[in-house]
């Protein structure tokens, strides 16, 4: 029988305490860090917040056990070798999904094209019906469903032949918290009429709700520039002196 | 059903102001006449008793009618409907009025010497506001929708149009446009803009066979119906004898024959063409006078828009009585009750509407329920429900002495009169109130799922 000393108990006690406490510590940060990227990405579709919590998730333990194998005195080297080849192999894997999401955040600003347009893509013709994370979907003339992957709008020529696309300017604008969307909209049109001249005429400035989500509302200028050349001057411009009134209109509600 | 109703025009107009009044007020425990008024117009005459007949069908089960009331409660429970009143400030309120008057105008072929186009309008300032009272709509119909679940959105009207875009649900909508929608006022240019207001409905009923082409030419892509205006005609009744000698003592009318135009006071009615007209008679007829009924609008009431476009338009049509040598041979009735309107009808040989431009006409209906011929502009929608000589006389809006000679003609043969009364009658059973109820019912079924 090996007798073990009363101060050996208490240090094994102390040391499985401690390793608690870091896996307590790891489960309350992964816990808060999974309710906080919910909150923050609450405009982002319900899979990929799910994904990307997950993911954070996995991360935030992976740490916590490293700092337990670290306590612990163990060598840390292999469990990095392991992790890191584990990291490899899943870019490597979601390449493709990650690149189509990368896409996703160019299309309607730097690629000009928008839920409503006929584009040609790739060998492929059709009215843009949606644009989600990964894919870009036209409906065919023919009826049938295509699917684009959003990768090849960053490797191929598209062609946008819907009409106007060429002046078109859109600006996504949030309403200051409080304030009265009626009002917002009533401004940033007697703003825009003063930009008359360097508007195609025949399309007076419209807005849109473009998402309502708790208290935030996300609006959508719409606007034809009269000469395409000068189409992101304008919009730069419009988007400054949009942003100026937003401030002021914060302003007066603080 | 859970129906919600959008119209400029609220149904009823308060005597006194409800400002700074936040409850609910049940208008069912007031006196009509007293408290309240119902809103003149065509709108809510048709639109309240489609409501009540869907309501006591059991087609409908809830119905919310938002509209623009700035002095009135905020919310109005009136005889199982629930109205709800949108405020503005004054300087959104006079805005507002400013761009929907153009816009009425425009619609209306009534332009000054600088024309403006559609174009025109919704690039001024004004036009900010006409868009901020459509906002403020949409946001209250959005609220009242997470409350109440609704299974279609009725919108009415020209004031209204950009509503329906403005709602974020794809819920069925549907848009009632009741003014002229005339291919010669309504260029192709204005198509691209316009279509973007009426593509955000998924019907348009329209009031006659000829707005239907032109809509469906203007860009619109979804189902287009007309369903001809429509009246109950069981709320005309036939005064008696005192009621008619009080008619006729309240308004100093002898035993004169009278032609009567019965229109609210707006340039657009054409009273100046008719008292023209009239003038041109007078002289060889001496025992006839012209009774002009009605007033002002609900945008010319100071309930309403506080616009004084009817008082200004009666002052000249006053003043063409006098310098035309008519006074006592026309006469202003201003606004009547429904029982003088009765008499008004009855003791006519005649009536006329020689507007400038009509989205209907649902006067001339009236007139027919008392088998009385009418003279109506070709303008106007009613006549393509007319057929010149044999149920009534169309005349161009612009030739007083075609008026005129139509005027004579009937004041010349009682027995002329008699058989396009008789016609007239059998006419106006197309704009007969069951028959508009079982069309709309029809379309807004086949909506709701």
């Amino acid at each position: 029988m090996i007798a073990v000393e009363i101060p050996e108990i208490t240090a094994i006690v102390f040391s499985l305490a401690i390793i608690a406490a870091i896996l307590l510590a790891t489960a309350l940060i992964s816990r808060l860090v999974s309710a906080l990227l919910r909150r923050l990405l609450y405009r982002v579709p319900p899979l990929i917040v799910e994904q990307v919590s997950r993911g954070a998730s996995i991360f935030i333990w992976l740490v916590g056990i490293l700092l337990v194998v670290n306590y612990l005195g163990l060598s840390l080297d292999l469990l990095l070798l392991i992790l890191a080849l584990a990291g490899i192999a899943f870019l490597v894997a979601a390449r493709d999904v990650l690149v189509n999401v990368a896409a996703r955040y160019f299309m309607g600003s730097f690629i000009p094209v928008k839920v409503g347009d006929d584009i040609h893509v790739a060998g492929q013709r059709g009215k843009v019906i949606e644009i989600n994370m990964v894919a870009t979907v036209l409906w065919g003339e023919d009826g049938s469903v295509i699917t684009v992957p959003n990768s090849l709008f960053l490797r191929h020529t598209s062609v946008n032949v819907s009409p106007y696309a060429a002046q078109r300017i859109v600006i996504p604008i949030a309403v200051p918290e409080g304030a009265d969307i009626a009002t917002v909209e009533a401004e940033i049109l007697k703003l825009c009429n003063k930009y008359r001249t360097r508007l195609d005429q025949r399309f007076p400035p419209m807005i849109t709700v473009k998402d309502r989500v708790q208290r935030v509302v996300e609006l959508e200028l719409s606007l034809l520039a009269a000469e395409p050349e000068k189409r992101d001057v304008l919009k730069s411009e419009l988007e400054n002196r949009i942003r100026d009134l937003m401030e002021r209109m914060r302003g007066s509600k603080g | 059903m859970k129906l919600l109703v959008c119209s400029q025009t609220p149904l009823l107009r308060f005597t006194h102001s409800f400002q700074g009044f936040n409850e609910a007020v049940e208008a069912s425990k007031m006196v009509e006449g007293v408290d309240f008024v119902f809103s003149p117009g065509g709108v809510t005459r048709m639109v309240y008793p489609l409501l009540m007949h869907m309501i006591d069908r059991g087609v409908v089960e809830e119905a919310h009618w938002v509209s623009l009331n700035p002095s009135g409660p905020e919310k109005v429970i009136f005889n199982g409907l629930r109205l709800h009143y949108i405020r503005l400030s004054g300087e959104v309120l006079k805005g507002y009025g400013v761009s929907k008057e153009r816009l009425w105008r425009l619609l209306h072929g009534l332009q000054d010497e600088y024309p403006l186009s559609l174009l025109d309008i919704a690039w001024a300032d004004d036009y900010a506001y006409y868009t901020q009272y459509n906002r403020v709509c949409s946001e209250k119909i959005m609220e009242l929708d997470r409350e109440v679940d609704f299974d279609l959105f009725y919108i009415h009207d020209f004031q209204q149009l950009p509503t329906g875009s403005m709602l974020s649900t794809m819920k069925p909508k549907i848009f009632r446009w009741h003014i002229p929608f005339d291919e010669t006022l309504i260029p192709v240019e204005w198509t691209d803009f316009l279509s973007r207001y009426l593509n955000a409905y998924d019907i348009v009923i329209v009031s006659c066979k000829r707005y239907v082409e032109t809509l469906l030419k203007r860009g619109y892509r979804g189902s287009v119906y007309h369903i001809y205006p429509y009246i109950n005609e069981k709320e005309y009744g036939v005064p008696s004898r005192a009621e008619l000698d009080a008619f006729r003592d309240k308004f100093g009318l002898g035993d004169e024959r009278i032609i009567s135009m019965v229109a609210r006071l707006d340039p657009m009615k054409g009273h100046d063409r008719a008292i023209r007209a009239f003038a041109r008679i007078a002289n060889r007829v001496g025992d006839v006078k012209l009774l002009i009924v009605g007033n002002g609008s609900f945008s010319s009431s100071r309930q309403g828009l506080g616009l004084s476009k009817g008082e200004i338009w009666r002052d000249r049509l006053t003043s063409m009585v006098e310098r035309l040598g008519l006074r006592g041979r026309v006469i202003f009735t201003g606004h009547v009750s429904q029982r003088e309107l009765e008499a008004a009808y009855t003791l006519s040989d005649f009536t006329i509407l020689p507007s400038i431009m009509e989205g209907f006409g649902l006067v001339v209906v009236e007139s027919w329920l008392y088998r009385k011929p009418a003279i109506v502009s070709r303008a106007a929608g009613i006549s393509e429900l007319i057929e010149d000589g044999v149920n009534g006389f169309l005349v161009s809006p612009d030739d007083v002495e075609e008026l005129a000679g139509r005027m004579m003609t009937l004041l010349a043969d009682e027995n002329l009169r008699q058989v396009m009364g008789e016609a007239g009658y059998e006419t106006s059973k197309l704009c007969s109130m069951e028959r508009g109820f079982k069309d709309e019912v029809r379309i807004l079924e086949s909506m709701s799922g």
